[in-house]
């Protein structure tokens, strides 16, 4: 990936991908299958991580990529798949080819609110397959909002409902307030089918990039920048960052925020009382533009 | 050293019924899952651990099962 995010480069029309409304359409959805897609990648959720690949067992996964050559070319293998772009149709649900995903700040998650329809709240699969718990906190789009009424287990107790472009703004609103981490989602490339509210260790997404290195989960456009002169040394940012990122530096009284870890959730920036982490994006950054 | 979860069905029973494995797993390894999900055989639903490799044999799970049916090696 070169310069910009490649993904904006092919699905953006000039913007990020995720503000591409085309990237929301019946038509995108149609012409890469979504419908069957996301109700197979949804319904065989849990069998994903529990595959073989080539009769090999995936299980403890970071004990096959410790494998030395051919443990390099099963993660090439696996990270394959997630960027798959052909064909349109036929990608392999179980595999997850053509879905990954990418974190973003809450001022894009409510854009992307402003052009998907219908917008429903669905059980976390996540959570489900790791918990056993039903939480509804993902936000299911167009086909997927359409599909999740079959799968009983992901139907929230209270039913399906669509929600409204502000009630669904409040919402995750609230999540970033929980200290939930946004992500978008395509399933499969080019089409966008939800937003979900992730939390470590939970979320398979942040599980496998954080502890594996594979590109499920890309890092966001932007990254978090601190203005010192205004940082008054409050601390509000510090519970904030799961990934890693944001330490507090008591020597100079401000937080230390490693740019290489971060991935732009901006739960840092939405704490800070004065406004003074803001979020810039990773293309300006000339070491960090090509880190996804 | 290699971590190997393993769970006795025949003890453990219907997990949908317990969950408390799932619950106190602090890396929350524990996947709940059955071969199909059209299928209500509580014979059919099982635990397992994909991420082995994340596990540091904390034994919360072997604790807290009222079956015994855990053992991690």
């Amino acid at each position: 990936m070169k310069f910009m995010c490649e993904w904006c480069f092919k699905h953006g029309a000039g913007k990020k991908w995720y503000l591409n409304s085309r990237n929301y359409l019946r038509e995108t959805a149609l012409e890469v299958n979504a419908e069957e897609y996301i109700f197979e990648v949804w319904k065989q959720f849990e069998k994903v991580y529990l595959q073989r690949i080539y009769g090999i067992s995936m299980k403890g996964p970071g004990y096959k990529f410790d494998i030395p050559i051919i443990g390099r070319a099963l993660k090439w293998y696996v990270n394959s798949w997630f960027r798959k772009e052909t064909p349109l149709k036929g990608r392999n649900p179980r595999r997850a080819e053509g879905h990954p995903g990418q974190v973003i700040p809450l001022a894009d998650a409510k854009k992307i609110l402003e052009m998907a329809e219908p917008v429903i709240r669905v059980n976390c699969a996540c959570r489900h397959m790791t918990r056993g718990i039903k939480d509804p906190c993902c936000l299911a789009f167009g086909v997927l909002a359409e599909s999740v009424p079959k799968l009983p287990r992901y139907v929230p107790d209270r039913g399906v409902e669509p929600l409204h472009m502000d009630e669904a703004q409040d919402f995750v609103e609230e999540m970033n307030n929980d200290g939930r981490v946004h992500t978008v989602w395509f399933g499969p490339m080019p089409y966008i089918v939800a937003l979900c509210s992730c939390e470590m260790p939970e979320c398979a997404a942040m599980r496998i990039r954080t502890s594996y290195d594979l590109q499920f989960l890309y890092k966001g456009e932007y990254v978090a920048n601190v203005d010192f002169t205004k940082c008054d040394g409050c601390q509000s940012c510090v519970s904030r960052c799961s990934f890693g990122a944001l330490t507090f530096d008591g020597s100079m009284n401000r937080p230390f925020i490693d740019g290489w870890q971060c991935f732009g959730c901006g739960l840092c920036a939405t704490a800070c009382p004065q406004g003074t982490i803001q979020m810039k994006e990773r293309t300006s950054f000339p070491a960090l533009k090509e880190v996804w | 050293m290699k971590t190997k979860f393993l769970v006795d069905m025949e003890a453990c029973g219907d997990p949908r019924e317990c969950m408390q494995c799932m619950r106190i797993c602090p890396p929350a390894l524990i996947i709940m899952y059955p071969p199909d999900y059209e299928s209500n055989d509580p014979t059919e639903w099982k635990v397992d651990v994909a991420f082995t490799d994340l596990c540091t044999r904390c034994n919360a799970c072997v604790d807290v099962c009222p079956k015994e049916a855990i053992r991690v090696i």
